[in-house]
Order: structure tokens, then C-alpha cells, then sequence
């Protein structure tokens, strides 16, 4: 496997301006630049939403795909291109999702109480692992992951979560509640069997 | 502000950069725009294609607004028109044009005309009287100029032939019709009784007609597949590169369409079904174990061989004999041109060639053994599907039976251009085959 060397640009705003011009008129070799530049951020978030039919790979392909398709409807004045990228891999994988047709469980229909769970502050250094963060997102159910996902990492909120994926704000709350609980079981787990030194800082 | 765990997480998350083989994805994307563009091209052309033959078709079907179109003949033997046009002498035509002329700028219906048992001219008006003393004077046909075969039967198409030839001279009067042809005509012409019982194949078609074929035959592709590309696990091996020919059978239905009597487009569907088996043998020490097991052959150290079902998994290790079983089916539809180079009363030969879509599948069923005895096999079930573009051409011979039936007997070649996927397969991309087929032709 290769690593992607980070400091590829020394006057980093001005190429990549030079570098989405030349994707805009199809030039291949600023798209392959392009591409190099910000795959391994854009596989973080497909490893997030993956699923064993359509994997990570996939969902970079497909994203970057429809990166150069559509790159003509980015506006250079509105930023950096990279929360743009980002967007069309996180709408990328809800349409995958979708198609899916994930069995949210709405939390009306069978009556389950929201925990009331206080969040500890983190404290301490800077020690969990992107690598068994993203493992144990990975082992989450697919409806509970895609809503972590989506409310913790993407930022969104509950609402416009509801809008995504066509369910109700209450059962996103829950699925989101339950992620929760058990992404901290699995911490604890991690911390007891794997050397507890990692997570010591915190309190679960 | 202190955050917690997840807000924690998705920061970190949020800034973190995956290992990726660069390269190889990079790869995958520039196959799959490929991909994309080739099926986006592959769907422009049948599109454009079907649009065209709708076009085409359109203008052939739609009706003529000039009833009098030149007919196709044979090099041999005249038309009724020709022979209407040598009969008429130019001071007869000169006669009726001057008679019709006076009528013209009152009337301007102009007469049709259909078969009836009776012969004998009407007697009307004056203007009528002229008329039929002018046909009675100088007949359109002369009995020792014709040159046809059968003068006492003819098809409709000899009184269009007339009507034709008749409204050249311009509209005729109102109290002159309707008129038939047996009353416009002098007795003594029995030669244009019209009994239409002609089967014969030389008669000019008026109009365009229409023809129904079916055939069946027999064709053979040429491929080459090596035995040791069924070694590998993957089981479903396209016949691309088989040193064997494959025999496929080969049934076509269509319409043919003339739009003369020597030309037509013809619009067929093809459906070729074809099956070969690879044997292969080698040492594998190795157990197997499959699902969905459909049928075990066994074969036994001597050679022998028992079909049962059973189940999964393969006991011997010894010897293992591959036997690949493949179904190759191929949906094709065609559009061609064809011409009559040669056209008799009862034998045509004529040149057809075109294009046509393809659609084909490939079925595998893989059977492996061991050379034990009690040794199970088993059978895997693969499937790919492709689709291309290729040229056909073909012969036809034709012998006519009766009036509408035609037997055909017709060598053919087929050439696959290209393929929208990858996934080539023995009638697909370049891939030649021959056949031959009898089928018939009904034709009304």
C-alpha cells in the first residue's frame, strides 16, 4: 500500500485552483492530482459508512466519480473543495442506503424511553486510535451507525437527518442514543482486554 | 469547553486520512468512466439506430400520394405499363388528352376502378361514348404485343396498371363514373379478364407488400479456449479462447418488406442456442465443498460415468477430471437490406445484409470429479450477460410452393463488432459464424 505524501503542494491554495480548473475542462491528469490529493480523507468517511455489499472502495470510486462529473457546479468563492467532496461521499453512501431501505425502528411505535445519559468531558491526551474508532463504528447495526455518523462526525441535526433518511426526528434520537450506548460498551470492552492505558483519561 | 467522548471522536475522525493504494483505485475509476461512456455509446446507437428504422419504416409504410409510381420489371419480360405505353400510339393519347381536356375544368374527380365479371362497354353520354370509342378504337393492349407468359390470368395490379396509365390523360368526367375496368374495355380483349389466379413470381407488385418468414437451421462459430484456463477457481470461463468450434441451432422469424418487387428491408429477431463441454484433467489435493448442487455426475476409475443428485462435497483427491458444461444463449435483433438478383416464377436467388443487436448469455455449469471410486462431484451454476453490435449477411434461395408459401434455403455469416461490456463471449465480440437454415416465407 502506498502512503500519500500530505506535503504534495508548497503553494497549496493557488495549485489546487490550477488543479480544479484543469478537472473542469476534463484534463485527466489534474483529476488523477486531484484525486490523490484527497482520497485518503474521503476513504476515512466511506470506511464509516460501508457495508460488506458496497464497500469502502466502491463508495470512493463512485464519489469521485461523480466528483469529476460535477465539479463544473462548484464555486470556487464558497471554499475550500473539500467539504464539497465530502458532502457528495456522505450523499453517496445515503443513496446506497436508501436503496437499502434500512428497517429504522420508530421509537413511538414500540414506546422505548430515551435514556437520559449525562456526557462525562473528555479529559486527558490526545490517545484513542482513529483505526479501532472507526472498527468499532464498523461492528455498529447499519441504522445506528448511519445516524452516528451523520450526527456526530457530519454535524447534522436530528431534523435534517429525519429528511435524509425519511424517518422520524424521535426515532433518529433513539437510534443515536442507542449508538451511544453501545459504542461506550465497546470502549470499556477495548479498555479491560487491550491495555486500558489508551482510554485511562476517561471516564465511561 | 470541555467535550466528550463523541464530540471527541468526530474530531478526530473528521481529520483523519485512511491509507489508500492510490493507484489501483485510480485504475478502477478510469475503467468504470470507460465503462460508462461505452454503455452511454452503446445506448446513443440503439437509440439513434431504432430511430432511424422507425423513420425509415415510416416513409416506406406511409401511403403514396402519387398513385402512379414506376413499377419494378424483370429484364426479360415487360410490364403492363411498358406495354400499355407501346400500345398507345402518341395521336391516340394526343386524341384523348383533347377529348378529357374539354371535361377537365368541371369535373375534377377522377374515377376508380374495380374488377367486375361483366365485359361489355356502357353506353352514357356523349362525352362517355367518346371515351369508350376512343379504348375501342385503339385498344392499350394489343394481344401480339404482349409478351407475358400467362395472358388469361392477371393480378389486380393490371387494372391499377390501367387506372394508372388512365389518369395521366387528367380528370374525367363525373357521369363516367364510376366505370370498371371489364366495362371500359372492348370485348376483344379477354386477355384483361381479370380472374387473378396468377401465382406467378414475375408479376410487378403495385404497391408494397409484405412478407412473414420463419427459418431454423444450424451455425458454427469458431473460438479457442485452452484447458488450462479452467484450472483456476474462477469456474464460469468465457469460451473466448476455445480451440473447438461451437455448434449453436439458430431460429429466426421476421417481416420482410418490399418496397419493389426485387427490394425489400427486412426487420428479424435471431435466437441462437448453443452448448460445448471442456474436459480437463489434473492432480488437486484438495477437498471441495459447494451449494446448490443441481446435478453429479460421477465418473469412476474405469471411466464409467452415473448421473445422480446429491450433495456437496468431494471425498477423492486423487485425480480430478474438470468437465465444464456451457449453455451459450443469444438473442439477436437484425435489421438488413435485401435485393433479388434473380427472380423467376418459381425460383428467386437474393442478397440480404445488415446489422444487428445482441444480447447474449452464457450459463456454466461446472462439474468436477474425482477418478475414485465413490467419489461425489459437484456442479456450480454461472451466468454473464453481454451485449454488442455485429454485420450479418446471407443468401437466399427461394422456391415457391404456392401462391403465397416460399421455401427458402438460406447460407448466412454473422461478425460481431463489438461489445458494451467487457464480458466477451463465443457470440459476441469478434466472433465469426456460419450457418445454414430452411425456413419459409408466407407472403400476402
Amino acid at each position: 500500500m502506498k502512503i500519500v505524501n500530505l506535503n504534495f503542494f508548497k503553494n497549496k491554495n493557488k495549485s489546487t485552483q490550477e488543479i480544479i480548473e484543469g478537472c473542469r475542462l476534463g484534463d485527466t491528469s489534474c483529476q488523477k492530482i486531484l484525486f490523490k490529493r484527497y482520497a485518503p480523507l474521503i476513504m476515512t468517511v466511506c470506511r464509516r459508512y460501508e457495508h460488506p455489499d458496497f464497500g469502502a472502495s466502491d463508495l470512493l470510486q463512485e464519489t469521485f466519480i461523480l466528483v469529476f462529473k460535477n465539479i463544473k457546479q462548484y464555486d470556487v468563492n464558497k471554499g475550500s473543495i473539500e467539504p464539497w467532496i465530502k458532502r457528495i461521499a456522505v450523499n453517496t453512501a445515503l443513496k446506497v442506503i436508501r436503496k437499502r431501505k434500512l428497517n429504522f425502528i420508530d421509537i413511538e411505535e414500540y414506546n422505548i424511553q430515551l435514556e437520559d445519559v449525562t456526557e462525562e468531558p473528555f479529559r486527558g491526551g490526545d490517545d484513542i486510535s482513529e483505526e479501532v474508532i472507526l472498527k468499532l463504528i464498523r461492528e455498529l447495526p447499519d441504522g445506528y451507525r448511519t445516524i452516528f455518523n451523520l450526527f456526530i462526525v457530519e454535524g447534522m441535526s436530528h431534523k435534517e437527518i429525519a429528511e435524509q433518511l425519511n424517518i422520524s426526528v424521535q426515532t433518529s434520537k433513539s437510534q443515536l442514543s442507542k449508538a451511544k450506548k453501545i459504542l461506550r460498551k465497546k470502549l470499556k470492552e477495548q479498555r479491560s482486554t487491550k491495555g486500558g492505558r489508551n482510554f485511562k483519561n476517561y471516564n465511561f | 469547553m470541555e467535550k466528550n467522548i463523541f464530540e471527541h471522536i468526530g474530531d478526530k475522525l473528521n481529520q483523519y486520512e485512511s491509507l489508500v493504494d492510490v493507484e489501483a483505485e485510480w485504475d478502477s475509476i478510469v475503467e468504470k468512466q470507460n465503462k460508462r461512456k461505452r454503455k452511454r455509446g452503446f445506448f446513443w446507437i440503439t437509440f439513434l439506430g431504432s430511430l432511424l428504422l422507425a423513420g425509415v419504416a415510416y416513409l416506406l409504410i406511409s401511403p403514396s400520394p402519387n398513385p402512379s409510381q414506376p413499377m419494378g420489371n424483370t429484364p426479360t419480360e415487360k410490364s403492363k405499363a411498358e406495354v400499355y405505353e407501346e400500345s398507345a400510339s402518341p395521336t391516340t393519347l394526343q386524341k384523348q388528352q383533347q377529348i378529357t381536356s374539354e371535361e377537365t375544368e368541371k369535373e375534377e374527380i377522377i374515377p376508380t376502378f374495380s374488377p367486375t365479371t361483366s365485359t361489355s362497354v356502357k353506353q352514357g353520354s356523349r362525352s362517355n361514348q367518346r371515351l369508350s370509342n376512343s379504348l375501342s378504337a385503339k385498344p392499350f393492349l394489343i394481344e401480339e404485343d404482349l409478351t407475358l407468359k400467362e395472358t388469361a390470368d392477371r393480378r389486380p395490379s393490371d387494372q391499377r396498371a390501367f387506372q394508372t396509365k388512365l389518369s395521366e390523360f387528367g380528370p374525367l368526367p363525373s357521369l363516367l363514373l364510376p366505370i370498371s375496368l371489364d366495362e371500359a374495355l372492348p370485348e376483344q380483349s379477354p386477355v384483361l379478364k381479370t380472374t387473378y389466379s396468377s401465382p406467378d413470381l414475375d408479376l410487378p407488385a403495385s404497391r408494397p407488400s409484405l412478407e412473414l418468414f420463419v427459418h431454423a437451421g444450424l451455425a458454427i462459430s469458431r473460438q479457442k479456449l485452452t484447458a488450462k484456463s479452467i484450472a483456476s477457481e474462477d469456474y464460469r470461463t468465457s469460451r473466448a479462447d476455445s480451440e473447438q468450434p461451437l455448434e449453436t441451432y439458430q431460429y429466426t422469424a421476421g417481416i420482410n418488406y418490399y418496397f419493389n418487387r426485387r427490394s425489400y428491408l427486412s426487420f428479424g429477431g435471431h435466437y441462437n442456442i448453443g452448448f460445448d463441454k471442456i474436459i480437463h484433467q489434473y492432480e488437486v489435493p484438495k477437498v471441495y465443498y459447494f451449494e446448490n448442487v443441481l446435478l453429479i455426475r460421477r465418473t469412476h476409475s474405469n471411466g464409467e460415468t452415473e448421473e445422480v443428485y446429491g450433495d456437496t462435497s468431494i471425498v477423492g483427491t486423487q485425480a480430478i477430471i474438470d468437465q465444464q458444461f456451457n449453455k451459450y444463449t443469444s438473442i439477436n435483433l437484425s435489421i438488413s437490406f435485401g435485393h433479388y438478383l434473380l427472380r423467376r416464377s418459381r425460383f428467386g436467388i437474393a442478397l440480404n445484409g445488415g446489422l444487428f443487436q445482441n444480447i447474449s448469455f452464457q450459463a456454466t455449469g461446472k462439474i468436477q470429479s474425482a477418478a475414485v471410486d465413490g467419489g461425489a462431484l459437484v456442479a456450480i451454476e454461472g451466468y454473464k450477460k453481454s451485449y454488442g453490435l455485429g454485420l450479418l449477411a446471407g443468401i437466399d434461395f427461394d422456391y415457391k410452393v404456392s401462391r403465397s408459401i416460399v421455401l427458402s434455403f438460406r447460407p448466412s455469416a454473422s461478425y460481431g463488432l463489438f461489445s458494451a461490456t467487457k464480458k466477451s463471449n463465443v457470440l459476441n465480440a469478434n466472433f465469426k459464424q456460419y450457418g445454414l437454415s430452411l425456413g419459409l416465407k408466407y407472403r400476402w
